[in-house]
């Protein structure tokens, strides 16, 4: 039987604003195996991007445990945690969210930076990783000298920086158009495949959930269906 | 690591280049006036040091009031020191010599201009020249001291003969003191003290003529013999002086100063006015400091995103802290760096102006201490002034700061 990378055990996010409250998460449990590639899909609201910050270790659950890697990660600290999403964990994001006045190489070293890997190795990995993504000449150009496609590619090598467990993208191909999103699609799937890793993609587009193995339906902070190579494994 | 943090903050201070320039001026300001102030003072307290030094450590020196005002100072008393005093100091153990002075500013005119300057009228029997002569203050560079026999000469000051009056003064010119016609006999050597580079020295019954001073005297110059400790000769002047005036001790109406305590004592009031001044420049810095936290907030809520995206990538909150006291350290440093550079530049040219107006005792002593403290002080408040918008910074909740458009 195959360890989980990933188990949640009836997690529950409650966000709590001036006596009203949010249930953006309802007793959620669900495991994600080493390679898998999921897409978690569902309408607008419906508590998505909550789900994959409580997996990436962005945010705490209100309730319920979180376990990576067969630890249970609900009870580290702040810095515990920084170190395991540092080291762990790859996050592509709809923003691109890259730092705007360093260059692409130098936001690729960036998580390297943090689990103190030497310059030069640092250096020659995002050169590496750049590479891979199709931007060997691109590494000294900031990101507003880049497209969105271009963008996205730098987030994606530095999301494989630290060779991560999982990587997380979040809505990868929102902010950009079909043809290039689906470009993005197939390079996100085809480096996760090749480095054996384990890629989860948040969307609500079902177009682009097409031929993935393996989807989580969420609705309203719960999950609703799962299925697996076409076969549907939970319903609600 | 520290590097590489440098290089975040770094890129982020050059996109807000105005913003950053702006925020450093107060530290700026500040250290090139501490930078100033303090290599100035203390220039100047060297170089008083060794200008008194050329007096001698044998000398002691009377005069009347309770505070000594300096060697040609006035005093502010109705106490006066008389030939009784001086006979009393002639005859206390350990006394070689007494000289008494009478010291006054006077209206001295050249040519067509008229110039306030220190008068000394000094006896000019041969004994009282060759002590003054040992002093260092009173060498004679052309022609002759005042000897003897003169009624109407005067040796006068370098500056003053070089420098007061638009024409200089030369030997056997005349010059007007008070009305009275004096023919100028001696030039004194630059003895680099802007008091005694500017002064006349008359014979003292002329002087007391002059004045209308027919008994006091401004001060004595008390030579001790060899052999005996100044410290305790000048005790022992007190303590006979007291005892002939029927004075209480610590409520004496005159003062007994040893060179060491006068060199001491200008220092000390240097020291005050340092100290004053600098306080006041400090406050430009604390300022500056103020201008710091403010910039380095604003630089935090700006900076919220990519926060977030530091945090999503591993950064700890120590690693987070530490950024943003790297980056307002930086703004302390470089104002600090570039106030060094203008305190020096700033501390040279008031060295020059003074020089120019025949200061030249005033020099700028810049030790690398004072740099170097100064460099660490910047970085410090700067850092200082980071520590609350640092914590902010860390305490950012990821998903939040992430979120920001
Ligand atoms: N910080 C917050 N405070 C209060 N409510 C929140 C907060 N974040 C999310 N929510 C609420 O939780 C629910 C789930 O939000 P979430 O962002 O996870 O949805 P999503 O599925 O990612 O939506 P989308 O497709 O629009 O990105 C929503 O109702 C949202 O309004
Ligand atoms: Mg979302």
């Amino acid at each position: 039987m195959l360890e989980p990378v990933i188990e949640l055990k009836n997690v529950w996010k409650i966000y709590e604003m001036d006596k009203v409250k949010v249930t953006a998460l309802e007793d959620v449990s669900l495991k994600i195996y080493k390679g898998d590639f999921i897409c978690i899909i569902g309408p607008s609201g419906s508590g998505k991007s909550t789900l994959m910050h409580i997996m990436g270790t962005l945010d705490r659950p209100t309730k319920g445990k979180m376990i990576l890697n067969n630890k249970d990660i609900s009870s580290y600290s702040e810095s515990e945690l920084a170190q395991v999403r540092g080291k762990e964990i790859g996050f592509v994001f709809q923003q691109f969210n890259l730092i705007p006045t360093l260059t692409a190489s130098e936001n690729v070293e960036l998580p390297m930076i943090f689990q103190n890997i030497p310059g030069d190795e640092r250096k020659k990995k995002a050169k590496d990783l750049l590479n891979q993504v199709g931007l060997s000449h691109r590494m000294e150009h900031l990101p507003n000298e880049m497209s969105g496609g271009e963008r996205q590619r730098v987030a994606i090598a530095r999301a494989l920086a630290n060779d991560p467990l999982v990587v997380f993208a979040d809505e990868p191909t929102g902010n950009l158009d079909s043809k290039t999103g689906k470009e993005i699609m197939l390079l996100l799937s085809h480096l996760s495949e090749k480095h054996g890793k384990t890629l989860v993609i948040v969307t609500h587009d079902s177009d682009l959930a097409e031929g993935i193995d393996k989807k989580i339906r969420i609705k309203d902070g719960r999950i609703v269906e799962v299925t697996r190579d076409g076969k549907t494994e939970v319903t609600r | 690591m520290i590097a590489d943090y440098l290089k975040f903050v770094w890129s982020g201070l050059q996109k807000r280049k105005l913003r950053s320039w702006l925020t450093i001026l107060g530290i700026l300001i500040g250290v090139t006036a501490v930078i100033a102030l303090i290599s100035l003072g203390n220039g100047m307290n060297a170089a008083i040091g060794e200008l008194f030094s050329g007096i001698g450590n044998d000398k002691i020196f009377v005069s009347p009031g309770g505070m000594f005002m300096g060697p040609t100072g006035e005093m502010l008393t109705s106490a006066k020191i008389d030939d009784h005093d001086r006979e009393l100091i002639e005859n206390v153990r350990g006394v070689e010599q007494v000289i008494g002075l009478v010291t006054r500013q006077a209206k001295i005119k050249f040519g067509e201009q008229t110039k306030y300057a220190s008068v000394v009228a000094a006896p000019t029997d041969s004994d009282t020249v060759k002590l003054l002569d040992s002093i260092s203050f009173y060498k004679v560079g052309e022609g002759r001291q005042i000897k003897n026999g003169d009624r109407f000469k005067a040796d006068i000051g370098f500056n003053l003969a070089r420098d007061m009056f638009d024409k200089e003064v030369q030997l056997s010119d005349n010059i007007d003191i008070e009305g009275q016609m004096f023919q100028v006999v001696g030039i004194q050597e630059k003895s680099g003290s802007p008091i005694h580079d500017n002064m006349v020295r008359i014979p003292i019954d002329t002087g007391r003529e002059l004045f209308g001073i027919p008994d006091e005297y401004s001060m004595f110059i008390v030579k001790v013999k060899e052999g005996s400790d100044p410290a305790v000769v000048a005790e022992n002047i007190k303590e006979t002086m007291r005892d002939d005036r029927n004075l209480d001790a610590g409520k004496e109406d005159f003062s007994v100063e040893l060179t060491a305590n006068v060199i001491s004592g200008v220092g000390t009031i240097l020291s005050v006015v340092q100290i004053a001044l600098i306080g006041i420049a400090s406050i430009s810095i604390i300022v500056g400091g103020i201008g710091i936290m403010n910039t380095t907030y604003t630089s935090v809520t700006e900076r919220t995103k990519e926060i977030g995206i530091l945090k999503a990538v591993g950064a700890q909150n120590r690693d987070i802290v530490i950024i943003f006291l790297i980056e307002a350290g930086i703004l302390g440093l470089v104002g600090g760096a570039l106030g060094v550079a203008l305190g020096t530049v700033l501390a040279k040219a008031v060295e020059l102006a003074a020089a120019n107006l025949g200061a030249d005792i005033l020099k700028a002593a810049l030790s690398p201490g004072l740099i170097i403290g100064s460099l660490v002080f910047s970085f410090g408040v700067g850092a200082l002034s980071g520590v609350l918008p640092a914590l902010k910074a860390a305490k950012m909740n990821i998903v939040e700061a992430i979120s920001r458009v």
